[in-house]
């Protein structure tokens, strides 16, 4: 029992996409729904997770609810389910159309079936019986404003009833550069006699360009008390408000605003001229230098500041025309952007650092900025005062004088603290050439095969030695081999036939050495040839031969051997093994 | 034959002549290039490094560069994203630290990924080292590793056996990470987010729901790319699609 089991589940691990065939459905919870009540739509797929594209969904905001996954074992074969869930809120009335859905799977093409839904026309159930418990509205401080001028857009939900999980989703405001003022403080007011609670929401809203653009609905998605769940009555009821006791039912409902269309003007022609500096609403400007009179070599600052209400972080940078006796060096522009109900208040500083380079007296001439002011339409021109800067002789004895340390005791300087950044910048290019040299970075590839490279070449060592190591072990395992018969003979001198067999396979396998061959017989004639080939002389193969024959006559020949005959054979057979050896 | 031999050698002395040329220019575009930084005319700045870069030189300094120009024309999203490819290439270059700190400092978009610390206390060695040395050393310690085997083998006697495990152990840990460096690099794409303003939206058109906004400057993963979409994950949670052309992958 124990084994079917984790067979079974071993199987559901390791094949679970490939048991079932892919299948696709489609369906929605209500095909016809209220104004301000939206429909869940469930798509089934088994066998499979393809990638779900909604974007074909034209008539209804989608907003994705997650998704739920589900195991099935019928008749031992195994399928998979996977519910994807959207909540999908029409954009209008009528009759709405959810297309058939595509999904590609495996090359293969599936979709769904075409799904209608009816919205009933007019106003909400609740709005047609009196003040509904949740409403939305959406407002704009001006319906038609100029290009670049600030919109303020306000989403207001009036509530008198509990809510719950609030989820909005604000419009995608195509056409404008959208930044959130935040929420204000919720409030309470009298509607129709009744008291409600009121909370907005703020975007400032900029248009980007001219022509009618439409703000979509925005969306407010909440749970909603409806009313009270049906329970038995106690004593106790009254003592403990509805809330306290959680007996409202709350029922999940998404609202949504009327779409707003913005006609948004172009700016009046006369903003073409060159010096319109791109800004819209209404501004001062202010120029300061820091120093008047400066030396050779010193520096002095020029500050613009440009203040006031609207865009004015899209100011560009004032066209300064300094005398030939300076050098310009442009700092980072400083922005201090406020964002407040009335939209964007805020200044920006550009600052210019002069270096003197030649005395004299100098006039800084009046630059000018225009920006177009939308509450007098008209196009309004900044203009900065005259400046003038006199340069005298480079002060030599300055250098001295900065490095000398203040008079004084050392504990008058005060206690130490943190340096900290004074001014804000980045550090300075890199001049050198040699930011024209191109970085080769190792490649994947080439690191493996750098990688395997000294493991490659192991191998072919190894393949070579083993080569070289069979070529050579006949010989050398012969010469070992004699050698060790020899050894034993010494030690078995008493025993004939063991001392004679041990001498001559000494012998033999130190000739047979030569010959690169292993054996066991060998005739004289061969043995000769082996030493003579082996490139000895006539009579060491001679003499070889001649005791080969001593030794196995001796051990053959059936007669008794004296002492004198086994040693002088032992010190023969020794002195030729070592003649031999190389 | 003749003529054969002479189109060839006009061909490849033009090839030559072309290159040699490119080889030249590239000075003389950096320089205009630093030198209109220098008078603050920081368009014509970025201009010339991306000149420079298109010719196919990769090399940090250029980057750092054109990221201080990219800056200085107020475009963060750019200037974060040479900068970044400067990293890549020197990781411990003070001042461009120094700089993408300052950049990164403009962005409206707050990380909310925090890296674990742990990560940086037990792979010290890779912010340590960087991507190069790590790889340089794992090839380097691989060969010892080998080199003393093949003295094994031909000795026929064990050749230091200690310190070749040693040296096998250092090795396989230099090895995986740089192997991971490369799976990185190779599978892991990130992007910057260029236009001051994107919302990332639930589905592959431009009237999908908005799921949140990002920010020009904000660095995003990439996990796909499809009909003309990239699916980006900025946060746990927080994924969804963005024009290809509102990113630029590092």
């Amino acid at each position: 029992m124990m084994k079917k089991l984790v067979f079974m589940l071993f199987c559901i691990l390791m094949f679970p996409a490939v048991l079932s065939a892919f299948e696709i459905t489609a369906d929605v919870d209500r095909r016809e729904i209220e104004p301000g009540e939206s429909v869940m739509l469930s798509l089934t797929v088994r066998g499979g997770e393809p990638e779900m594209d909604l974007s074909v969904v034209r008539d209804f905001r989608v907003v994705p609810r997650g998704t739920s996954s589900s195991l099935q074992i019928i008749n031992g074969e195994v399928s998979r389910e996977k519910t994807f869930n959207y909540l999908l809120v029409p954009l209008k009335d009528g009759v709405l159309t959810i297309p058939a859905l595509e999904v590609e799977f495996k090359g293969r093409t599936y979709s769904t079936g075409e799904i209608s839904i009816t919205v009933a026309e007019g106003a909400p159930r609740e709005a047609r019986n009196g003040l509904p418990p949740l409403s939305v509205a959406a407002a704009l401080s001006e319906r038609n404003p100029y290009e670049g001028e600030q919109v303020v857009y306000t989403f207001t939900l009036q509530s008198r009833a509990q809510y719950a999980n609030a989820r909005f989703q604000k419009p995608r405001f195509s056409g404008f550069t959208v930044k959130e003022i935040g929420q204000k403080e919720p409030y309470r007011t009298r509607v129709k006699g009744q008291e409600v609670t009121m909370t907005e929401l703020r975007y400032l809203l900029i248009p980007l360009k001219s022509g009618t653009i439409t703000i979509e609905p925005a969306l407010l998605e909440c749970d909603v008390a409806t009313g009270k769940r049906s329970r038995r009555t106690s004593p106790f009821d009254s003592l403990f408000p509805e809330s306290f006791l959680g007996r409202s039912t709350f029922q999940h409902r998404v609202f949504r605003t009327d779409p707003l269309t913005v006609h948004v003007k172009p700016l009046p022609r006369d903003t073409a001229r060159p010096d319109f500096s791109g800004l819209v609403g209404s501004f001062t400007m202010k120029t300061m230098l820091e120093r008047d009179t400066v030396n050779v070599g010193d520096s002095t600052t020029l500050t613009v500041t440009i203040e006031g209400r609207g865009n004015v972080m899209d100011a560009g940078e004032p066209t300064v025309e300094i005398p030939d006796a300076f050098k310009l060096y442009t700092d980072v522009p400083q922005e201090e952007i406020r964002l407040s109900e009335d939209g964007i208040k805020g200044s920006k500083t550009f600052r210019f650092a002069l270096v003197a380079t030649r005395e004299g007296s100098y006039a800084i001439a009046p630059f000018r900025m225009s920006y177009f002011d939308p509450t007098t339409e008209t196009c309004r021109v900044l203009a900065s005062e005259p400046l003038s800067v006199t340069v005298g002789k480079a002060a030599e004895e300055d250098a001295s004088a900065v490095f000398e340390s203040p008079p004084g005791d050392e504990g008058t300087r005060g206690p130490r603290k943190s340096v900290e950044f004074t001014g804000r910048d980045i550090l300075p290019l890199k001049e050198d050439l040699d930011a024209l040299e191109h970085r080769r970075s190792l490649r994947h590839y080439q690191f493996a095969f750098l990688l395997i490279l000294p493991c490659l070449l192991y191998g072919i060592v190894k393949i070579l030695l083993a080569v070289r190591r069979k070529n050579a072990d006949a010989g050398s395992r012969m010469v070992r081999r004699a050698h060790g018969a020899l050894k034993m003979a010494e030690r078995r001198v008493g025993r004939d036939e063991e001392f004679f067999s041990c001498l001559r396979r000494a012998l033999l396998s130190i000739i047979l050495s030569h010959a690169g061959l292993q054996g066991e017989v060998l005739t004289y004639d061969e043995t000769e040839a082996i030493l003579l080939g082996g490139g000895y002389p006539a009579e060491t193969a001679k003499n070889a031969a001649e005791l080969m024959k001593n030794i196995e006559s001796a051990r053959y020949g059936g007669r008794v051997v004296d002492e004198t005959l086994k040693k002088k054979l032992l010190d023969d057979t020794q002195r030729m093994v070592r003649s031999l050896t190389r | 034959m003749k003529k054969i031999c002479a189109i060839l050698f006009v061909v490849m002395a033009t090839i030559a002549a072309v290159a040699v040329s490119g080889a030249a220019e590239r000075p003389r575009l950096f320089l205009d290039g630093v030198s209109a930084y220098n008078r603050g005319a920081y368009h014509e700045a970025v201009s010339a490094f991306q000149a420079v870069a298109g010719s196919g030189i990769c090399n940090e300094k250029l980057f750092y560069n054109l990221g201080n120009a990219c800056l200085k024309q107020g475009k963060i999203g750019y200037a974060i994203l040479w900068y970044e490819r400067a990293f890549r290439l020197d990781p411990h270059d003070p001042d461009l630290l120094f700089n993408l700190d300052y950049a990164r400092s403009l962005t409206r978009d707050m990380k909310e990924e925090k890296v674990n610390p742990f990560i940086g206390v037990f792979f010290f060695w890779k912010d340590m080292l960087g991507d190069a040395a790590v790889r340089w050393t794992a090839i380097f310690l691989n060969l010892c590793f080998w080199g003393l085997l093949t003295a094994q083998a031909i000795r026929r006697k064990r050749v230091f056996p200690f310190a070749r495990y040693c040296i096998l152990g250092v090795a396989l840990v230099f090895l995986v990470t740089a192997c991971h460096d490369y799976y990185v690099t190779l599978h892991v794409k990130t992007a910057v987010i260029l236009p001051a303003e994107v919302p990332v939206r639930s589905g592959l058109a431009d009237d999908a729901t908005e799921l949140f906004v990002l920010h020009e400057g904000t660095t995003v993963g990439i996990e796909k790319e499809k009909s003309g979409y990239s699916r980006i994950r900025f946060s746990r949670g927080k994924i969804g699609w963005i024009k290809n052309d509102a990113l630029e992958i590092i």
